[in-house]
């Protein structure tokens, strides 16, 4: 791996103490709560039972919360491509972007080394950065399975729905790259779009349970490859995985292509 | 002779605005070139071109006898550079940050870099962040150099630095220059170039006006003179001097540009009693004035300051 991989790597070591640390606490303290959950299973069966239907279409899985996969799934996993999804747009934008409004591109993009690589290594470094980040979860979900061990479920499932989270963040963060690459110096419409993005595919793939005319829009969503519940039941169709795959490799692609044709902003 | 850099019909426009136009250049093996213009001029978007940071919109130019668009990667390898504006990684000490230049450039020059640090009176472990604009000239003049290329491009190098590191540097170019370096700096600073270059290309909207040698230039000699005179300045008696223009008055003080010899003016000034006479340095722009005449002039009266 080359000088700017370990350059990313080293920028982002921080990141993976910070965030592990505090998907730590949130983790531990969400699990926590489950043993009472327990207790007060029929008080709370009612209280869901109270929701209107849609509410249950929207929040998945939460007309049986006591489940233990649905529970860390509406609790944690549902929310977690949106909160990976601030490293990964903040990941993407930096990478270029930030660079050039650093000046530090001019620097960077002089050196003897291609652009699709420059490109290439960073993206790679995001991603690593990004497992350092999973497993950081994945040890907090098995404490809180440790601590909690009400939460019925096999570290094997876990492992599966905890790094399954890197395929739809690296598809924000390649939205992300891709803005970066697109749009020089556009820090913020960048940020924009890659947000729009990412809390779009939420709302669009929850309003698409409730509404038939939303629907096709869900298969543009990441969230609709990307479902915990499938993971912790270790029945996550292939075909999800590949499609996640090639959208990454599309992103990234495309952020390449435009970035080797275009000027290098300061 | 071997042409270091080649420039065609190379030009870079944005939109309707030209920042480069037509740009025809040849700078030679070994010798040191001053890119001479004020801000905006295009001097920045020539060197940014020539380094593949930007593209032209049309003409074409080689580096080393590789074409710029084509060859960038090989280009890089044997290129020092260093930018206007220095941007830095806060994150890193300034010997972490040559380390990830040598990784990337995959070479082993920790050594060179503790020379020229050495050279420079500056401290590896310094933090990046904060610091001044001397000390990151001083970082950019290290990684530009830790490579040993066979071409250096500066752009603007000495802004920033303290007279002191002005010398320093200077003795570094033509130590460069020594071992084969070819130089291409680019400056606003007219005393720069004369110090260091043996040829100067003057740019200005965009366009090369002129490529000279150093001792062109410096015949050319115009600079202001500044007479404090005991009593009302005789204004008449040196508005009559062929080589005065621009005279202005102000209390006992008389102002006016010189061009060529002053044997005349010095005789005369003689015949009345002085407290004080200066000469000042012309700017940029008044060297050009004196080039190409007033057709030329700037709409927006616009100048730069020289060093004194």
């Amino acid at each position: 791996m080359g000088a700017v991989f370990w350059k990313q790597f080293y920028s982002g070591r921080r990141s993976i103490l910070w965030w592990s640390l505090g998907l730590l606490v949130y983790t531990v303290l969400t699990v926590s709560f489950y043993p009472s959950l327990l207790e007060e299973r029929e008080t709370y069966q009612e209280l869901v039972d109270s929701y209107p239907d849609a509410m249950l279409e929207f929040f998945e899985g939460i007309e049986d919360i006591t489940d233990p996969a649905n529970y860390v799934n509406v609790q944690l996993f549902s929310y977690m491509p949106l909160i990976f999804g601030i490293f990964a747009i903040l990941q993407g934008l930096n990478s270029i972007t930030g660079e050039e409004r650093n000046q530090t591109m001019d620097t960077l993009a002089t050196l003897p080394i291609p652009r699709w690589q420059i490109l290439t290594e960073k993206f790679l470094g995001t991603g690593v950065i990004l497992l350092g980040i999973l497993t950081g979860f994945y040890i907090s979900l098995v404490l809180s399975v440790v601590l909690f061990p009400e939460l019925d479920l096999g570290l094997d499932a876990l492992a599966l729905a905890a790094y399954g989270l890197f395929f739809p963040v690296m598809i924000i963060a390649g939205v992300a790259y891709l803005c970066s690459a697109a749009l020089p110096l556009h820090r913020r419409w960048g940020g924009a779009i890659a947000s729009t993005y990412m809390v779009g595919s939420y709302l669009i793939y929850n309003l698409g349970n409730i509404n038939d005319s939303i629907k096709p829009l869900q298969a543009l969503t990441v969230f609709d490859y990307y479902n915990a519940i499938d993971a912790l039941h270790k029945n996550w169709a292939l075909s999800d995985l590949l499609i996640m795959i090639l959208a990454i490799a599309a992103l990234y692609g495309a952020s390449v292509f435009l970035f080797e044709r275009r000027d290098i902003g300061r | 002779m071997d042409a270091v850099i080649h420039t065609e019909h190379l030009t870079k426009q944005y939109g309707d605005f030209v920042a480069l136009s037509d740009l025809n250049l040849d700078v030679y093996r070994g010798e040191i070139f001053g890119y001479l213009g004020p801000n905006g001029a295009g001097k920045t978007t020539t060197i940014r071109t020539l380094l593949d940071l930007i593209r032209p919109t049309s003409g074409s130019a080689t580096i080393l006898g590789m074409d710029i668009r084509r060859d960038s990667v090989k280009i890089h390898a044997r290129v020092g550079y260093m930018p206007s504006e220095m941007g830095l990684y806060n994150n890193m000490t300034a010997r972490q940050y040559f380390r990830f230049l040598a990784r990337a450039r995959r070479i082993s020059a920790m050594d060179e870099v503790e020379r020229l640090a050495k050279r420079l009176d500056f401290d590896l472990d310094h933090s990046l962040e904060g610091l001044s604009t001397g000390n990151k000239r001083k970082v950019g003049l290290i990684a530009a150099l830790m490579h040993k290329p066979e071409l250096l491009i500066l752009d603007e190098p000495t802004s920033g630095l303290d007279p002191l590191m002005q010398q320093t540097f200077n003795e570094m170019m033509l130590e460069a220059k020594s071992e084969g370096c070819t130089i291409f700096l680019s400056s606003h600073y007219l005393n720069e170039v004369q110090a260091l270059c043996d040829r100067v290309g003057i740019l200005r909207h965009g366009k090369l006006k002129a490529v000279n040698t150093v001792d062109e230039l410096t015949h050319l000699n115009v600079r202001w003179v500044i007479i404090t005179f005991d009593d009302t300045p005789p204004v008449e008696s040196f508005k009559k001097l062929k080589n005065v223009s621009n005279i202005q008055v102000q209390g006992n003080e008389l102002k006016f540009q010189v061009a060529g010899d002053m044997d005349e003016l010095v005789k005369l000034a003689a015949n009345y009693t002085v407290h004080a006479f200066r000469t000042q340095e012309p700017t940029l722009e008044e060297v050009f004035l004196q080039f190409y005449g007033n057709h030329e002039a700037p709409t927006t009266g616009h100048t730069e300051e020289v060093m004194a």
